[in-house]
């Protein structure tokens, strides 16, 4: 693989920085190869203060890659590709 | 008084003679049964003539607290309230939170169960072991929250507990409910109908006496150990922070929210409904807690700008905004608050409510159904005053349109015809919860086959999504290996299926709310079963837990079975089956009749049913102890 080929991905971030119901979007650049453990490193080493994102452990994290969850794909070793959306925010239950 | 856990005590009352009577539910009974919506299955078996009319006296109102009700067991303050569906004509149990279990215990009562028809408006009064049947003509025709008030204030007393129908109840509207203590519903399957058809308006309890476990110490520990556990769910911190509709965000991301009567996967805008908005712009107000929960997912809110009306209420749960929100196409904060304010006034529940109006929309927009049958109102997608007008003409059972929806979207769709019941979200006659089983085929199989029709609401397999390690870890110790945690497969889905219905029958039997074993996975058949040990003192494990949850899935099987029900009732709404997911990560995904009926093979083949009709055996019932009572119903 080469890991010198820029691929671009969106990132979206839900919850996780600043307000609860803030979408963000933000297209982004990374190296071929990188990861969803990659991503979310990066992610945080970006946060701001008070950002949950800085604080949130990984395993109460959904994360979603054209809306499949990673649990479906290769969890957190999952491979971005280029075009993909990444969805990112924290988990829910009850209905 | 202070009384142990069990026996447990059953108060009858025949609203025809006006009589009461007490009996006692012995001991073997609570370990059989295991308690709640177990003895309360078994009371309705035997108690409801096959064939009896939902709305007639012999239907019977059965209140069934849970067996560790009223401890400090977590989270365990839910009371199951049964009975024959006049909505479905089958069985019905519905579960209800809040302090009324609690309180009913308190008074000394276990179980309710309420028969015949009063020739006027009355209201049960219950003061530990004073019981009367006191006259309500006076507050016929009251909201619930305004009858609560008066009740309070007539009985001098701010605290007791309440159980109230309202307008819609009164009227036979078929998806009625019972608002308990003004903000908790026992919502679903009209069971608001059943109460109203007994012109039996209102239940109050006031209890001054206690319960006493027999193994105090190691229960309470035990309890403790629970409520911390539960604390450290992922699952129970977002229940906490944006309660139930905090998952909406989530299911539009992964095309899975319901939108359009189930004609979309998305909506734009959808956020606006979820419990995140609702916090953030300062819609949420307030949280409170159920009996003995420290996880408070229900919600205080207020409107901001009161363009649809002034609102100060409890919820809007998930369901309540998708039914009455997206499924409508709205996406409206403030529309969703008013909606769901009128239906816990008026007493309906806003799952059915919002589905026979989002089908009243789409048959509007085809053209099947004009102004003329809806008296004028323009009952297209996105119109919010529309929803609420249709919500308060429902009520009333006010003029054409108010009078086929109150019938619900099964009995609306016959009368309509012209192909509608295609687009008629119901299954059994209820309308289905807002999961869109196209691509869940656990939640499909148990939707099918949930005695009361398709919702969530006796069976949730969540886990089968495996979005954490606590839900894979349910799912490889149901099938062995968490690579079954993939809710788009249909191996193994009826041993999903099957063990989440006893965890599910069990948690209701003994009180515990499923958002504790089944969203959040803290609470679990050993410890529950555990904590039923040391509450009666006496040895209980996992096998007997889970075997009490199968006794009472098993009852209410033969009990549809002794209305005439067969397995080519078990399914799904048409849509759900004919339609693929139009758009999203799931496009092109369904659970066809083929695919069903494969599920359904397995499923019944594991619960030793007939896979022809879909009844239990013979031998079945004889396995689980219940072929005297059931026998006669045996395929």
């Amino acid at each position: 693989m080469d890991r010198t080929a820029a691929i671009q991905v969106i990132v979206r971030t839900f919850g996780l920085r600043g307000r609860d119901s803030g979408l963000t979007r933000m297209p982004t650049g990374f190296c071929a190869g990188t990861t969803v453990r990659d991503l979310l490193a990066q992610l945080r080493a970006g946060a701001r203060p008070g950002d949950r994102l800085a604080s949130v452990q990984s395993d109460t994290l959904l994360v979603l890659i054209n809306g499949r969850p990673i649990q479906y794909l290769s969890g957190w070793e999952t491979v971005l590709r280029d075009g993909d959306e990444i969805t990112c925010m924290l988990k829910t239950a009850g209905g | 008084m202070i009384r142990p856990i069990a026996p447990q005590r059953i108060l009858s009352v025949d609203l025809t003679r006006g009589e009461t009577r007490v009996e006692v539910v012995p001991e073997e009974d609570v370990i059989k049964y295991l308690g709640g919506r177990g003895i309360a299955a078994k009371l309705l078996f035997q108690r409801v003539p096959g064939g009896s009319d939902p709305l007639g006296p012999d239907n019977a109102l059965i209140i069934g607290t849970g067996t560790l009700t009223g401890t400090g067991a977590p989270s365990s303050g839910r009371t199951s309230m049964l009975c024959k569906s006049p909505l479905t004509g089958l069985y019905l149990k519905v579960s209800v939170g809040g302090h009324l279990g609690a309180e009913l215990r308190y008074a000394g009562w276990d179980y309710l169960v309420i028969t015949g028809k009063s020739p006027q408006p009355v209201y049960l009064s219950i003061a530990d072991d004073r019981v009367e049947i006191k006259p309500a003509s006076h507050l016929w025709g009251q909201g619930t929250r305004q009858a609560d008030a008066r009740l309070k204030q007539e009985l001098g007393d701010p605290t007791l507990q309440t159980a109230v129908i309202g307008p819609a109840g009164e009227n036979g509207v078929l998806f009625s409910a019972i608002l308990c203590s003004r903000f908790n519903g026992a919502s679903r399957g009209g069971i608001g109908a059943v109460m109203g058809s007994k012109k039996l308006k209102a239940i109050t309890v006031q209890g001054h006496g206690g319960l006493r476990v027999s193994e105090g110490e190691p229960f309470y520990r035990l309890a403790d150990a629970m409520r911390h556990e539960l604390a450290k769910d992922s699952g129970t911190e977002s229940l906490y922070n944006w309660g139930t509709s905090g998952s909406i965000p989530g299911l539009n991301e992964m095309g899975m929210l319901a939108a359009r009567n189930f004609s979309q996967v998305t909506l734009e805008g959808a956020d606006q409904l979820s419990g995140q908005h609702m916090l953030d712009d300062g819609y949420l107000i307030g949280r409170e807690s159920c009996f003995s929960c420290s996880t408070a997912c229900h919600r205080f809110v207020r409107s901001l700008d009161h363009r649809w009306g002034e609102v100060l209420d409890s919820g809007p749960e998930l369901e309540t905004v998708l039914a009455l929100g997206s499924e409508c196409g709205i996406v409206d904060t403030e529309s969703a608050l008013v909606a769901n304010q009128l239906c816990n006034e008026l007493g309906m529940d806003t799952i059915s409510a919002g589905h026979a109006i989002s089908w009243a929309m789409e048959s509007f927009e085809r053209e099947v159904i004009s102004s003329l049958d809806t008296d004028g109102l323009e009952l297209r997608f996105g119109n919010a005053a529309a929803v609420h007008e249709a919500l308060r003409r429902i009520a009333y059972r006010e003029g054409k349109l108010g009078d086929l929806l109150a019938q619900g979207t099964r009995r609306a769709a016959d009368r309509v015809g012209q192909g509608s019941h295609r687009w008629a979200i119901q299954a059994k006659g209820l309308e289905q919860s807002a999961v869109d089983t196209r691509m869940a085929k656990g939640y499909a199989l148990a939707f099918a086959v949930n005695p009361r029709g398709p919702d969530h609401l006796m069976t949730e397999t969540f886990a089968e999504f495996g979005l954490s390690k606590e839900a894979r870890e349910v799912i490889r110790t149901i099938t062995g290996d968490e690579k079954y945690a993939d809710p788009h497969l249909t191996e193994k889905r009826a041993e999903i299926v099957r063990w989440h219905e006893d965890v599910y029958g069990a948690s209701e039997a003994l009180g515990f709310c499923v958002f504790t074993s089944t969203a959040a996975f803290a609470v679990n058949p050993r410890n529950m079963a555990q904590l039923m040990s040391h509450a009666l003192g006496t040895p209980f494990d996992e096998e007997q837990l889970m075997l009490g949850g199968r006794r009472m899935v098993t009852i209410e099987r033969c009990f549809n079975a002794r209305e005439g029900a067969r397995r080519a009732d078990d399914r799904l709404p048409w849509r759900m089956m004919n339609e693929r997911v139009p758009a999203g990560p799931n496009q092109g995904m369904i659970t066809d009749q083929a695919m069903l009926d494969g599920l359904l093979n397995q499923y019944y083949e594991m619960h030793g049913w007939d896979p022809a009709t879909g009844i239990p055996r013979a031998e079945t019932l004889e396995t689980l102890g219940l072929l005297e009572l059931c026998g006669d119903v045996a395929g």
